[in-house]
């Protein structure tokens, strides 16, 4: 069979357009392996910015981005909340994908009617805004007041915090003779 | 010097706008040597944050010790206590034994201020004051 040039390049141009949707050259699979960081930032300052504008910021030393979370050593987070700024630091945070956050270590939250909160870990609920030491017991001052307990559950949108097994030592003025 | 309260309770809850602090249940309240029991306990707080005012519900018990040495033991249905000036307020089927004297005291509403010893009595139509404190028996006092 005579084999004329037309026919060579029909067949070229068919085979190219298989090699194309077969191969897809055109596209770059993103590595989504568990465990291996796809990157790295140092001393970074993030900021969550609404029609509002600026409504959240996180600062920290060293934050490394996963396939589905984000590992951020010394992180430092401001929130404008209902009720006032709200300041959350620990000695480590685990931000997993539009859930949630994990803080462990030294957990320090400052709330800005004079409440401070702190504890070894807490886990913020991003859908609920609701703060929970999830049994572990944890610290809360008030003024020269202290509540020690366990459980403690904070709803950033009421403003209200409850707890168990609690301990508290009130400080209180001095008499009026 | 500033004084102490120490509460023990099996929950707590905070509320920010109402500057508000419950315990709530097996409430064990104590400030030196008094002593409070309740269900609730409900703390009020100023805007610098220091306490104004305790109010307790629910089987209300207590040990009051007054600056004149008597001491005050009894129970009521809700109790207030204002730190400052050392005032406890008591409603509701109040009942307020002094145990050295063998007195006991019953009323709606009973004052009690902890600096001059001095308690107020209020009775209702229906439950007037009662008094009760033991007589000497003259005869009895004779034969020794």
């Amino acid at each position: 069979m005579d084999l004329n040039v037309k026919h060579f390049f029909g067949l070229l141009f068919l085979l190219m357009a298989g090699a194309i949707f077969w191969l897809k050259p055109h596209k770059v699979d993103v590595v989504k392996k568990k465990g291996v960081p796809q990157v790295a930032f140092i001393d970074f300052q993030s900021y969550e910015i609404t029609p509002n504008g600026v409504e959240a910021l996180m600062h920290g030393e060293r934050a490394l981005k996963f396939a589905d979370y984000m590992h951020v050593e010394l992180p430092e987070m401001k929130r404008l909340t209902p009720k006032g700024v709200e300041s959350v630091k620990a000695k480590e945070a685990f931000l997993y994908d539009r859930e949630g956050i994990e803080l462990k270590e030294r957990v320090h939250l400052a709330r800005s009617d004079g409440w401070e909160i702190t504890t070894d870990r807490i886990y913020y609920d991003l859908k609920k805004k609701v703060y929970t030491t999830k049994g572990l017991p944890f610290t809360a001052r008030y003024g020269k007041s202290v509540v020690e307990g366990k459980s403690m559950v904070y709803e950033q949108k009421s403003g209200k915090i409850s707890a168990e097994s609690i301990r508290a030592i009130i400080n209180e003025e001095d008499r009026i003779n | 010097a500033s004084e102490q309260v120490e509460i023990t309770a099996d929950r707590f809850e905070a509320s920010e706008t109402e500057r508000l602090t419950k315990f709530i249940g097996h409430v064990h309240m104590k400030k030196g040597p008094d002593e409070l029991n309740a269900s609730k306990v409900f703390v009020y707080f100023d805007k610098a944050r220091k306490p104004m005012r305790y109010e307790a519900v629910g089987n209300t018990s207590f040990v009051i010790h007054m600056d004149n040495n008597q001491t005050y033991v009894g129970r009521a249905d809700r109790l207030l206590y204002r730190p400052g000036k050392e005032i406890y307020e008591l409603f509701g089927n109040v009942v307020l034994k002094e145990p050295r004297l063998d007195r006991t005291l019953m009323g709606e509403k009973v004052v009690v201020e902890k600096i001059s010893g001095k308690a107020h009595v209020e009775g209702k139509e229906d439950k007037p004051v009662k008094f009760i404190f033991k007589v000497e028996d003259k005869n009895a006092s004779k034969d020794r």
